[in-house]
């Protein structure tokens, strides 16, 4: 809502500057969010006296006139038709720069030196005029600044009214608040309009078919109407707070609904058919042509106004084409009138149209205040349009309104505040806010009368609220609360979370966020088989855009968008991790299954230190870090497996399982998937349910293993191995070979081309061998190597590489 | 005499010898000159995303202070994130939060509120809990994205007041931005809240002599909050007349472009690895 400081001052007589202004608004609820000064741009203009216009010797269309700025005479050429002499008039002197970056300079026009500029409204900046120049009343002192004779010197406030406020969304509504917070009477002036003879109910009448949706309609008629462009205080007022001017009668119905908070509405008496005013529910499929020239299809718990035959007005929303106001307008209705909020809020929304009056009435109006309202316009219309205002007011109002009465107990003020204020200071900052104190019987209870415009006041703790913004919130003290001790675990999901993200940190990973949007497209790239369930999204029905359309079931996408874009900005190596929840529709339930994954992501080429050859991310890689995470968890049930999906390589896939059930797949990217993604590099990825894996978690607290205190003895061994025996079948049957004495097992060199025959592979093993109780001697170890030989050699053909 | 002199020759060739070595060693050493300048030799870490440390260090606060953590849906259902906090069916309080639907009763969460009512459902007073977590709302632009994170808290006990909500967002706000941190409350409008407020602090980049951040206002809006409406306690069956509470919410991405200076909010969700890894 925008206002201006100088209207506000019109209805209470501060002294406050707009700054402080400003922050009292502010600090009672108001929030105002900008302010703008007015005038600044053109305070150079002045006031001039035209003394003499003569035709311009060169140019017929051009006036040479003399213009007296007070202190010199100068000439001036202008263009306009309507300058005269004796007008009192804008000057914009040489130097001058005018809003839109017109520069004013001495200037020779058709052989003729022009010495300044006589300006119009639109060159002012104040309005839609161009036609001719501004001519200023008579009261204005020749010489002095323009803005400061014709009090155009503003600021215009921004005030967020949130939607609890209808009352504060015109100026008398805020005004009214800034007298209860500086302690200022509200000056109302009083209404007087001339009624003509004319009973208005000989000209129309009301029939009401919808009073739960309307339950209060009344009209005026005026006549004699000469609709023309509004005076210019009129003008400059609505356009100060960004609406264009359109003419007199629309003006003041856009004036009224800004002062007083109250849309109106303005019908020309010849098209309404039958003279009558039907309030009815619109006809299912109805079609209806707005204002704005929309046609559109109503539905049947949509309001009209009607006439005899037709619809007329989208009742608060927005008024016809066939009933506007035009320029030979004479006769026109004025509607005033109180909706059902939800019932128009329910129509906008259905029609997608939004306007200043449905705002208001949507969020509640005043039902008394429409009479004053109405009246008000009417005086206007009298004054501005030379209108003739009929007798009486025609009314539908089947059920008078009741003003809400609530009681308040000024203890629960204190208990819910943390305050000790008096009651009699409780009383006072309600009463400030027009709400009718009744005292009670009771010594500890006071009832209020409540305003018709408060919508929101509707209980005791909404009446304290009131209190607490009034008396002011950085009054109220500051206290840490007495409560009870108590401890509470973490839940293991955030715990574990945790300590997840921060193992994967310490192994170089950095983690990513990304929204949980994706869409079909999607897992399309990623291969997705078409049966596969995680191609069962939950679909948002408005998403921001096509892409965004469907929650994320899987991690694997935004893992690899995350890549492309980090690819796109020259990022090619990446240690990616994310945790995020999927989304999984499950039959039978309301709200989809929320699955918590952790996702991994592993590309290019990564090196220790300066001197190192850089190593390019392989398969193992990826296996390492799930090592580290299972270690670290203590999940000793833990395996990893070959695995197989068609987003991955089908010879690089591995899935961690514990106890049998599957916790994750992943690996290295399958080459259609890179494709689609267009990537070129290899890249690994892996996906983890969090929830399996918590609940995979160990309970076995870990327990103290001795250690040995003989010396070791070590052993290394190169073996030529067949291409198709695993690591795994050959530690089996070292492991078998000696049961007792190995300690550890490292394989520390893999190797397989040049000197290894084809279809065969260098493997070097460490063998590190300790006892518990005694010295080893070499001797037993040299038993044990050459048993441990002879089971490679005739179990798996494996022999020593010479 | 001999003697004598042969033990002094002895001393003396001893001594050479040892002056000899010393001096090869010395010369040794000096020769094995490194440059101290190159890069120490690591697996350098990773870090955690800007958000995640922001979320982690706001948990620990108010842990501290004996506050539970709890979680909640994403997807959520009309009845939570609305309508048991107090927002009517066609009420304009709703426009407040431009909401991603699913169907007519099932929406994008569009703040952490939900799990409020979720708690106390289940559990009985006193409760301090806060609801890290996701949360949506279709907006996009240098400010806002679809996607972001908020900090819930509330407390609810006998005899909490509003004096005990200043007391713990204080706590909070100076630990988090530091004790010169001048904190401004002021009235707002929040369904689920009455009396309701919003919190200001001075701005951290000026101190409150205004500056762009600040809109020139001296002050930053940080986080709403307010009294627990008697509403919502109707709907989780707990009696206003013995209990009071107080809740707030934090958007999460906004005191963390405050603390690292990020002026765009959509660097949070690209994840460039030059972003990430300043943190």
């Amino acid at each position: 809502m925008k206002a201006s400081y100088n209207w506000l001052r019109e209805y209470v007589s501060f002294n406050i500057t707009p700054n402080e202004l400003a922050d009292r608004l502010t600090m009672a609820g108001l929030e105002v969010e900008s302010m703008q000064s007015i005038g600044d741009e053109i305070k150079q203009v002045i006031v001039g006296k035209v003394i003499q216009v003569e035709k311009h010797p060169n140019a017929d269309k051009l006036s040479l006139c003399k213009v007296d700025t007070g202190s010199e005479i100068l000439e001036i050429v202008c263009g306009a038709p309507n300058v005269a002499a004796g007008q009192k008039v804008p000057v914009a002197l040489c130097g001058t720069e005018l809003p839109g970056g017109l520069k004013i300079k001495k200037s020779k026009i058709r052989d003729v030196y022009s010495h300044g500029m006589i300006c119009s409204q639109k060159e002012l900046g104040l309005g839609e005029i161009s036609s001719g120049i501004m001519v200023l009343p008579e009261n204005v002192n020749i010489g002095k600044i323009f803005i400061d004779e014709m009090n155009l010197r503003d600021t215009i406030l921004e005030i967020n009214v949130t939607p609890n406020r209808p009352d504060c969304l015109s100026i008398i509504g805020i005004a009214r608040e800034i007298a209860c917070i500086l302690r200022l009477p509200l000056n109302i002036p009083e209404i007087k309009i001339d009624e003509e003879p004319q009973d208005i109910n000989i000209s129309v009448t009301i029939e009401n078919e919808a009073h739960y949706l309307c339950p209060r309609y009344t009209a005026r008629v005026i006549t004699g109407v000469k609709v023309s462009p509004s005076p210019f205080w009129l003008e400059q007022r609505l356009q100060s707070i960004g609406i264009r001017s359109i003419n007199n009668i629309v003006d003041i119905t856009n004036y009224i609904l800004i002062e007083w908070g109250h849309p109106l509405h303005a019908f020309d008496a010849r098209f309404i058919s039958g003279n009558t005013i039907k309030i009815r529910q619109a006809k299912q499929g109805e079609k209806f042509e707005t204002l704005d020239g929309v046609k559109r299809e109503l539905t049947s718990e949509m309001l009209v106004i009607a006439d005899k035959e037709k619809a007329i007005a989208l009742a608060g929303v927005m008024g016809g084409g066939n009933s506007q106001i035009k320029d030979d307008t004479s006769t026109i209705i004025l509607e005033s009138a109180y909706f059902d909020m939800s019932s128009i809020r329910k129509t906008s929304k259905k029609l997608d149209l939004s306007t200043e009056s449905s705002y208001r009435f949507e969020r509640g109006t005043d039902i008394n205040g429409l009479v004053n309202a109405s009246l008000y316009a009417s005086m206007l219309i009298s004054k501005l349009a030379d209108g003739k205002i009929a007798k009486g007011m025609i009314e539908s109002y089947p059920k008078e309104f009741k003003n809400k009465i609530i009681t308040l107990r000024p203890e629960k003020v204190n208990n819910i505040l943390g305050t000790g204020l008096p009651v009699s200071e409780i009383e006072n900052i309600l009463v400030r806010l027009n709400f009718i104190l009744k005292k009670k019987d009771k010594e500890d209870e006071v009832d209020f009368i409540i305003p018709s415009f408060r919508h929101d006041i509707n209980r005791e703790i909404d009446l304290i609220e009131e209190v607490s913004r009034i008396y002011g919130y950085d009054k109220i003290k500051v206290h840490t609360p007495n409560i009870a001790i108590s401890s509470t675990p973490q839940p293991l999901s955030v715990s574990i979370t945790n300590k997840i993200k921060n193992t994967l940190v310490s192994c170089g990973m950095n983690e990513i966020i990304s929204f949980s949007f994706v869409c079909e497209e999607q897992f399309n790239k990623i291969c997705l088989s078409s049966d596969d369930k995680r191609r069962n999204a939950v679909k948002i029905r408005n998403p921001l855009t096509p892409e965004q359309n469907l929650m994320r079931t899987l991690l694997l996408p935004s893992l690899l968008n995350a890549a492309g874009y980090n690819f796109a900005h020259g990022n090619f190596n990446l240690k990616l991790f994310e945790t995020g929840r999927v989304f999984l529709p499950e039959e039978g339930f309301e709200l989809p299954y929320e699955e918590t994954y952790l996702g991994i992501l592993l590309t290019g080429n990564f090196s220790y230190g300066f001197d190192n050859t850089l190593h390019e991310t392989d398969i193992y890689d990826l296996k390492g870090i799930l090592e580290i995470l299972t270690d670290s968890l203590n999940l000793d049930k833990s395996k990893i497996d070959k695995y197989s999906n068609p987003s991955f390589h089908p010879n690089k896939c591995l899935s961690l399982i514990n106890s049998d059930i599957l916790l994750g797949f992943g690996g290295e990217i399958h080459p259609d998937v890179l494709e689609n993604y267009k990537f070129d590099h290899p890249v690994f990825a892996m996906e983890i349910s969090i929830d399996k894996l918590i609940a995979s978690l160990s309970k076995d607290k870990k327990t103290f293993k001795p250690i040995s205190i003989y010396p070791s003895i070590m052993r290394d061994m190169s073996l030529i191995v067949k291409e198709n025996i695993s690591h795994e079948e050959l530690l089996g049957v070292i492991k078998e070979s000696e049961k007792k004495l190995i300690e550890e097992i490292k394989l520390f060199d893999l190797y397989k081309g040049k000197n290894i025959p084809a279809g065969y592979k260098s493997m070097g093993y460490r063998l590190i061998f300790r006892s518990f109780d005694r010295t080893l001697k070499d001797e037993e170890i040299d038993k044990i190597m050459q048993k441990i030989l002879n089971n490679l050699e005739q179990k798996l053909g494996i022999t020593l590489r010479k | 005499m001999a003697n004598e002199t042969a033990g002094k020759l002895d001393e003396i060739i001893n001594e050479t010898g040892k002056a000899i070595k010393s001096r090869e060693k010395a010369g040794k050493l000096a020769k094995d000159i490194i440059d101290i300048t190159l890069p120490g030799k690591k697996n350098p870490p990773g870090k955690l995303h800007p958000i995640t440390q922001v979320l982690n260090e706001t948990i620990d606060i108010f842990t501290r202070l004996g506050f539970q953590i709890k979680i909640g849906p994403e997807i959520e259902l009309d009845y939570y994130n609305f309508e048991a906090l107090n927002f009517p069916p066609d009420h304009p309080a709703r426009d407040m939060q431009d909401t991603f639907f699913v169907d007519d009763k099932i929406i994008l969460r569009t703040h952490t509120s939900p799990v409020q009512v979720r708690t106390m459902e289940i559990e009985n007073p006193p409760l301090r809990v806060i609801v890290p977590g996701k949360v949506y709302r279709c907006d996009s632009d240098v400010s806002h994205t679809p996607m972001f994170h908020q900090i819930e808290g509330f407390m609810v006990d006998k005899n909490i007041s509003f004096t005990d909500l200043k007391g713990v967002l204080e706590l909070f706000l100076h630990e988090f931005f530091g004790k010169n941190t001048r904190l401004r409350f002021r009235p707002s409008f929040f369904p689920f809240t009455e009396p309701s407020a919003e919190i200001d602090i001075s701005c951290v980049i000026c101190g409150g002599k205004g500056c762009r951040v600040c809109k020139h206002s001296g002050w930053i809006e940080i986080l709403g909050a307010g009294m627990i409406d008697p509403e919502v306690f109707k709907y989780v069956k707990y009696d206003s007349e013995i209990y009071t509470g107080f809740a707030f919410g934090i958007g999460i991405e906004r005191i963390t472009m405050l603390k690292f200076g990020i002026t765009d909010i959509r660097l949070f969700f690209d994840n460039d690895l030059r972003f990430l890894q300043q943190f």
